[in-house]
């Protein structure tokens, strides 16, 4: 797998975190920089960094340490800066994000916000006193997409309705990306990119590779973009993460009929997961090919591709 | 004799410039804050349809705009994007302090645009159009002003400048 290079994580995820952290987080030895999944920043908490299945946190010296005492704390302040640097000083742009909790970054990061919710009529209208952060780092994997490629596609070029299976932190939305990319040569590809993680659209340009058919709708709940673009843009084939709800489901269902092809993600680890959430267990009938992933060596392990012919599920 | 026909040009030719310099500056300051006003147009659309950042809204409005406010534009919209982290009032209140040199308004008008970057930034949509709109509101009534001054003293000064100038020739020679 590769990951992210030195000067990725100097232009894409430092410029976001305050200054104060900044300068000790760019320190760091390349080994640790090159491991990194996560960056966890907590009000008036150490400074967290998850990578490779461990964690460990940061010393004011750059070093590495398992000891909370050592570590260089996250003040109020520093969070508040990294906050503005996240929201480029634009909260009002922010909020239907802010609202689910996240924050998009450019190229497909992600920026997981929690705090002291809002609430309107029960709804969450935004956080206030942000109290931590967790910066996701997604890593861009070209050729991820060869191992299952396949599968996904028949004898006669039609393309499999696809659903990948994985807990978190498992590779699906890298996986998903790659498999856009690769169809995205040949098959005009949609994508509702409801997070902004598979194709981080920047200035109408997609900053991940999600080849040259691929259209993207960016930042639209996945129902209503699916089907804009099957109104629209008469995708062969649809490309959308983490499937859960019951409108998205219909939405799914809306694609199958109109003769699109859907492949989607949703969380679990393994397919009795699938059975027990009465959504998806309506859904299942509707795919052909279920791609279980885990962590078992590493993230983006291929546990297996499930077939509907086998009766596999 | 011929000295003292070349100082009176001089003398004359200084003072209609300070007349009309003093003219232009009360016409600019209309200009300019007539330029504000729709400039806070802009701002409102930007935010209230795309949800625009706001470095990449004053980059926008520099694009709509033209002379010293352009410039200051360019600024707050560095300043706000600047990764070593500046709030937004403090990097509007900086770039209004750069450039207030090369702007014909006055210290109210000042004090009115410095207090707008308060509001910049925090709270929702509905919150910071609601701060446009007061600014709007309030730089109407200062371009009602500058509008009145102009039209009074506008010819007012380009003539003092050159009878100021003449006079001071005659009472000389």
């Amino acid at each position: 797998m590769r990951y992210l290079e030195k000067n990725d994580l100097e232009h894409e995820i430092f410029p976001y975190i305050s200054a104060q952290l900044r300068g000790v987080l760019k320190r760091l030895p390349v080994s640790c920089r090159n491991d990194m999944e996560e960056i966890r920043l907590g009000a008036e908490r150490p400074v967290t960094i998850y990578g490779s299945g461990t964690s460990f946190f940061v010393t004011p010296d750059a070093g590495q340490t398992l000891c909370a005492e050592r570590a260089i704390i996250c003040s109020r302040q520093a969070l508040e800066e990294t906050i503005s640097l996240l929201t480029k000083n634009s909260l009002y742009a922010c909020t239907e994000q802010l609202k689910q909790g996240f924050l998009s970054l450019p190229y497909g990061h992600r920026a997981g916000i929690v705090g002291t919710a809002v609430l309107e009529k029960g709804e969450v209208l935004h956080f206030k006193e942000i109290s931590g952060v967790n910066l996701r780092i997604r890593r861009e994997v070209k050729g991820f997409a060869n191992t299952v490629i396949q599968d996904i596609i028949a004898p006669d070029g039609q393309i499999y309705n696809t659903l990948i299976l994985s807990a978190p932190q498992c590779g699906k939305t890298t996986l998903l990306r790659d498999i856009t990319r690769t169809l995205g040569r040949d098959y005009r590809v949609g994508v509702v990119d409801e997070r902004g993680e598979i194709a981080a659209m920047s200035e109408g340009v997609a900053q991940n590779d999600v080849g040259v058919r691929t259209e993207v709708i960016s930042g639209c709940p996945k129902d209503k973009g699916m089907l804009i673009l099957i109104r629209g843009m008469s995708p062969q084939v649809i490309l959308t993460d983490e499937m859960g709800r019951k409108e998205d489901a219909e939405a799914v269902y809306d694609a199958i009929n109109s003769g699109v092809k859907v492949i989607t993600t949703v969380h679990g680890s393994c397919l009795e997961d699938l059975h027990k959430r009465p959504v998806m267990a309506e859904l299942l009938p509707v795919f052909d090919r279920v791609i279980l992933l885990s962590r078992r060596h590493g993230a983006g392990t291929v546990e297996g591709v499930f077939r509907r012919e086998n009766h596999d599920f | 004799m011929i000295f003292k026909w070349m100082g009176c040009v001089a003398i004359v030719s200084a003072t209609t410039a300070l007349g009309f310099g003093k003219s232009r500056e009360i016409k600019r300051r209309a200009e300019e804050l007539e330029t504000f006003i729709n400039a806070a147009s802009l701002l409102c659309n930007e935010l209230r349809f795309t949800r625009t950042t706001l470095g990449k809204a004053f980059e926008k409005l520099a694009t709509h705009t033209c002379g010293e406010i352009k410039r200051f534009f360019d600024t707050v919209s560095v300043y706000v994007d600047d990764p070593d982290g500046i709030t937004v009032a403090k990097a509007w209140e900086r770039a209004l302090e750069e450039h207030k040199s090369g702007l014909a308004l006055n210290r109210e008008d000042m004090k009115t645009l410095q207090e707008f970057g308060m509001v910049l930034g925090s709270g929702d949509v509905e919150g910071q159009i609601s701060g446009i709109s007061s600014l709007q509101e309030r730089l109407a009534i200062h371009l009602a002003d500058a509008e009145e001054k102009r039209d009074k003293n506008q010819r007012l000064f380009t003539s003092l400048g050159i009878y100021t100038g003449l006079l001071i020739c005659i009472l000389l020679i």
